[in-house]
């Protein structure tokens, strides 16, 4: 109650009352007068004709002038929401001696300012990749820890993160991608760098704290190349390879504090099915290379890496499918993101891969990678070679004749692998048209200092070229499924580093997978795979990021041979391909023979089966691959 | 890198607010280590002043709502934290006087400056989040001789590509600054995360944490 109000009802004791007569009211009725009140006609107020009780008070005068209505700046104190970043995981710096030692910052040269802005300016807008939240982030703070990380730009060029070189635009692209994914596949095309990226998306997850545990399975045979690019592209990483007798590696599997572990697929195996469920390790990451190597679901190597415990998966490949879409279901399956045993259709396979798979092709994002020539040297076999090629061909054909209704592709492939050896060189003589070439070109190469890289299915065919060029002052060297796994890094730095070293001879089985030798300008085909696609997997080991000049790619035919029907069979195929899916993208297909085709190359008809049987090696990623014979 | 070696570089509070198409004030704050990675984040509910609030409070408004009562609440609660506090909000300056952590002003080109104001103060459905990217981006090599403020102060220090100014009641925040400048990059780019701050606050209103 105000003070006005109390005032009015509220009578003080100190009040002197007065009589209401007392106080002079002028009226103008007649019964008023002497009041002085207002009556209005209706009559209504008859209590005006009672006299009013009136009580006065005398009060005191205010010492400060009241204000009404009163106001109070009142503001309510936001609520806020915070969230805090786990701590990454910090790493020795590199030796200093290093020329990757970062520059002090105070030493960095300061951009001009002042009249130098507009050339800085034009220097100065890039474009800035940012991490995006994942699609299954639904928290807020799930979200804003993607969203509230530094472009990758800055966080890569900065003075914690040293980068040898600066990546591509579509390589941070990818890097951001694989950041945020639980499941991924990097499917680039052969020699955009998956394997820069999934370095540099690893080291990114382990320095904001995402990832302490990861584990990384490989083909053997590229053991030594993930240690090369670790140490190139993070060489603050630790990272320790899966080696040794059985207690040593289950100590490595099992030993805590161990940030990535390097493993090939063979111990993997071996490894998780000796573990007991209790003991496996639980990764926050597992990262699967080559992974078409599980492409079929019920092989043992599949069935151990899904059972592996993780919370991330990530698989690299250059090839999601070779044979059929259902190769697939089984990476997707290994990912997680379809149920065990799902079998999604071609629907969902596109849906699923639009979510899961990343894939760019060198035509949509290396158009600065200096061309690949490729050129098909139709050569005629040296008289020795021919006769003793039209020899075994003739009593080939005549055998399988003999052989009836018992007749299988085993048979027809056994003829067609003694026929391309024969194209290679002539056994009794030794003389060989392709060899006679290969020296023409290898005298060019090596006067003018190129290097050369060569692929042979016969382990025992680079052998032979080896023998025949020593005195030729090309400094060949050997590097196939035969060579210690040890003395085939020195081998490759060797190749790369010695001048004098022009040519080196590979495998398929153990070259065509995984290794950069993009300083070889030269590549040789001496005789063909059975895939295109392996082929090309051959060749992209020159022809890759960091080549400065053409590429020149010589594919050796033996006229009027069985190289050259497989290689129309196989052009044939190539452009069928080509055409179902497109000029960017023939890589991700097999292009092998079928049964069919192979009993084709003869003019046999193929008596069993249904004429789609694969015959061709199941695999090149491994050094059984290579023929030894 | 050892820890103790992390700890001896700065940390650094990137402190923006934003209007809401409704009218409301939200505010950010986003702890970094010396080289921009994210420590904490936190931001406001959003603050909307009445119409008696508008009128008394004329043009301290907004510099009352974005440096006293946003910012403030900001540091106060803050977990981690920064060795020294930037804005690109003049009105943010307000806030030196009430904490202890010095605040430095980032000095914007005026064109920058006013891309920023008029595209990216808000947010809401035109989000212009790119613009303000691209603002940021020519105020990367922001000088003193560009600034609004004419020619180059000596009350200005350079942190990063940027140039900073200070409250004036505090004019020893020059000197702080300037003494422990040397962890940061000559090559920084600290209008970088305010960038990530506003891309922060969007998400946030969007997800209704602010409500």
């Amino acid at each position: 109650m105000s003070e006005l109000q109390s005032m009015i009802v509220t009578p003080s004791p100190e009040a002197v009352s007065v009589h209401p007569q007392s106080i002079p009211i002028e009226t103008s009725s007649s019964s008023f007068s002497n009041w002085g009140l207002d009556i209005h006609a209706s009559g209504i107020n008859g209590a005006l004709k009672r006299w009013p009780k009136l009580d006065c008070q005398q009060l005191a005068l205010y010492d400060r002038l009241p204000l009404e209505p009163s106001w109070k700046p009142y503001w309510p104190r936001p609520k806020t929401f915070r969230m805090t970043f786990p701590d990454g995981l910090e790493f020795l710096p590199p030796p200093k001696e290093k020329t990757s030692e970062p520059e002090q910052a105070g030493e960095k040269p300061v951009p001009e300012t002042g009249g130098g802005d507009e050339a800085a300016d034009a220097a100065t807008p890039r474009k800035r990749t940012r991490l995006k939240p994942p699609s299954d982030a639904l928290s807020l703070e799930d979200r804003l820890f993607y969203l509230l990380q530094p472009p990758l730009e800055t966080w890569l060029a900065g003075q914690e993160l040293i980068m040898p070189f600066e990546p591509f635009p579509y390589q941070y692209e990818g890097i951001a991608w694989l950041f945020s994914q639980g499941a991924a596949l990097l499917a680039d095309e052969m020699g955009l760098g998956k394997t820069m990226q999934t370095i540099t998306a690893i080291r990114l997850l382990l320095r904001s704290g995402q990832v302490r545990k990861i584990l990384l399975i490989c083909p053997k045979p590229l053991i030594p190349n993930w240690q090369r690019e670790f140490k190139t592209w993070a060489e603050e990483l630790p990272v320790t390879l899966l080696e040794g007798d059985a207690a040593r590696r289950k100590m490595l599997w099992t030993m805590p504090g161990i940030p990535i572990l390097l493993a090939n697929y063979e111990l993997m195996v071996r490894d998780m099915e000796a573990l007991e469920d209790d003991e496996r390790p639980k990764f926050d990451l597992v990262v699967l290379d080559e992974a078409q190597r599980i492409k079929n679901r019920n092989s043992r190597t599949s069935e151990t890496a899904r059972a592996i415990p993780r919370k991330r998966t990530w698989a690299l490949t250059g090839t999601p499918i070779e044979n059929r879409p259902e190769e697939l279901a089984s990476l997707y399956e290994f990912m997680e993101v379809i149920p065990p045993r799902g079998t999604p259709d071609l629907r969902q396979l596109m849906k699923l891969s639009k979510e899961f798979i990343l894939r760019r092709t060198k035509d949509l994002v290396m158009k600065d990678l200096p061309p690949r020539l490729d050129r098909e040297e139709y050569l005629d076999l040296n008289p020795a070679q021919e006769y003793a090629y039209r020899v075994a061909e003739k009593e080939g054909i005549i055998q399988l004749n003999e052989l009836g209704e018992s007749i299988s592709v085993q048979h027809v492939f056994e003829l067609v692998l003694r026929l391309k050896q024969i194209t290679n060189y002539d056994p009794l003589t030794g003389e060989s048209a392709k060899l006679d070439r290969l020296m023409a070109d290898m005298e060019e190469i090596s006067a003018s200092g190129g290097k050369a890289i060569l692929f042979s299915q016969w382990t025992k065919t680079i052998d032979w070229i080896a023998a025949k060029m020593e005195g030729r002052n090309f400094g060949e060297l050997i590097y196939h499924g035969g060579v210690p796994t040890k003395k085939r890094e020195p081998i490759l730095k060797q190749f790369k580093e010695d001048p004098n070293s022009h040519l080196l001879l590979m495998s398929y089985g153990t070259g065509a997978v995984g290794l950069n030798l993009q300083f070889a300008g030269y590549v040789f085909l001496f005789d063909r795979w059975w895939n295109p696609a392996v082929e090309d997997q051959a060749i992209n080991r020159a022809h890759r990021i960091g080549q400065k000049t053409k590429v020149i790619v010589t594919k050796f035919i033996s006229k009027n041979t069985i190289e050259e029907r497989i290689d129309l069979v196989l052009q044939q195929k190539r452009e069928l391909f080509a055409a179902v899916l497109g000029d960017g993208d023939n890589t991700n297909v097999s292009l092998s023979l079928n049964a069919s085709e192979i009993f084709g190359l003869f003019d046999l008809k193929a008596r069993h089966g249904k004429g789609t049987r694969k015959i061709a090696p199941p695999t090149v990623n491994s050094d059984a691959a290579d023929t030894a014979a | 890198m050892t820890s103790d070696t992390v700890r001896d570089k700065m940390r650094l509070g990137f402190l923006t607010t934003v209007q809401t198409p409704e009218g409301s004030f939200v505010g950010g704050l986003l702890v970094t280590n010396h080289m921009g990675r994210p420590l904490e984040f936190q931001c406001t509910t959003p603050i909307k002043p009445n119409a008696t609030q508008q009128i008394l409070y004329g043009p301290t408004l907004k510099p009352f709502l974005m440096g006293e009562l946003i910012s403030k609440t900001l540091v106060e609660r803050v977990g981690i934290a920064p060795d020294i506090l930037l804005t690109e909000q003049e009105e943010v300056l307000e806030l030196r006087p009430h904490v202890n952590v010095p605040v430095g002003l980032i000095s914007l080109p005026a064109r920058v400056k006013k891309a920023i104001a008029d595209k990216s103060g808000s947010i809401g459905e035109n989000s212009v989040t790119s613009d303000a990217a691209e603002a940021s981006s020519e105020g990367n090599i922001s000088s003193p001789a560009q600034s609004s403020e004419g020619a180059p102060s000596e009350k200005q220090v350079r942190l990063g590509r940027q140039w900073l100014r200070f409250h004036a009641s505090h004019d020893d925040d020059r000197v702080k600054v300037s003494e422990s400048s040397k962890s940061i990059s000559a090559d920084a780019d600290l209008l970088e995360p305010f960038e990530r701050v506003r891309e922060a606050l969007m998400e946030a209103s969007r997800n209704g944490a602010g409500r």
